[in-house]
């Protein structure tokens, strides 16, 4: 158990080093969707949350091991 | 939390300090799950997002509103929620986390139309002031060395 939520952060951290790098070639191609995202690779993506959560569901996916983004051109301020 | 002045590394990811994390709660059948959490000193409260509770599955219309909060340009219920277990990279011993509480709230969306849900959803989840404050946790940044961690000073 211990060991299991150790590998969930260390993937998580390279994941959002991924993301960060990758963000001009991910936005470029899915701009305003939902992507969803594990070892650096997209396992999914739409426009629509909903859609996104359905697709991975289907495939067998667990939500809680993947991150879910949304890329846009436009920034948002919170 | 054992020792002194434990670090937790931050990321800065889309020019925001993001923290990684595991979190967890029983009450809410909520399993052992990833996320990336925004440090926003801007905020006195925490708040996993919208898309994070449709995510999780977290029911909330059940559960009564404490007040409105405005976020990201828009206004949001504040659900309360039972205590989350948190779970942190170390940064010194990167084989090893730790363990801590998390007193958190849902954000729910007062809007109604589709294209407003969905600006909501886009909305990240924050950890705010009272976060670092019930942590004991100071924060660190030197953008221009790429420096940025959380440090236990309890």
């Amino acid at each position: 158990m211990t060991e299991a939520i150790t590998q969930m952060l260390l993937a998580g951290r390279s994941d959002l080093l991924w993301f960060e790098s990758s963000a001009s070639r991910l936005i470029t191609k899915y701009n305003n969707q939902f992507i969803a995202f594990h070892n650096q690779e997209i396992l999914d993506s739409a426009g629509d949350l909903d859609v996104l959560l359905e697709h991975l569901d289907k495939k067998g996916i667990n939500p809680s091991a993947v991150f879910i983004k949304f890329v846009s051109k436009i920034k948002t301020i919170l | 939390m054992n020792g002194i002045k434990e670090r937790i590394a931050l990321q800065v990811v889309e020019g925001r300090l993001v923290l990684p994390a595991v979190i967890e709660c029983s009450s809410l059948r909520v399993p052992q799950t990833l996320i990336d959490f925004v440090i926003d000193t801007g905020s006195s409260s925490s708040y996993l997002s919208e898309k994070e509770v449709k995510r999780l599955h977290i029911p909330i219309k059940q559960r009564p509103s404490e007040t409105e909060v405005d976020f990201g340009g828009s206004r949001f219920k504040q659900v309360k929620l039972p205590p989350f277990q948190m779970y942190l990279l170390r940064e010194d011993k990167e084989k090893e986390h730790f363990d801590l509480p998390l007193s958190i709230s849902a954000l729910k969306t007062t809007k109604m139309s589709s294209k407003k849900v969905r600006i909501a959803e886009e909305l990240p989840s924050i950890l705010g002031l009272d976060f670092l404050r019930e942590q004991k946790f100071s924060l660190h940044v030197v953008l221009t060395e790429n420096i940025a961690y959380l440090q236990y000073e309890g």
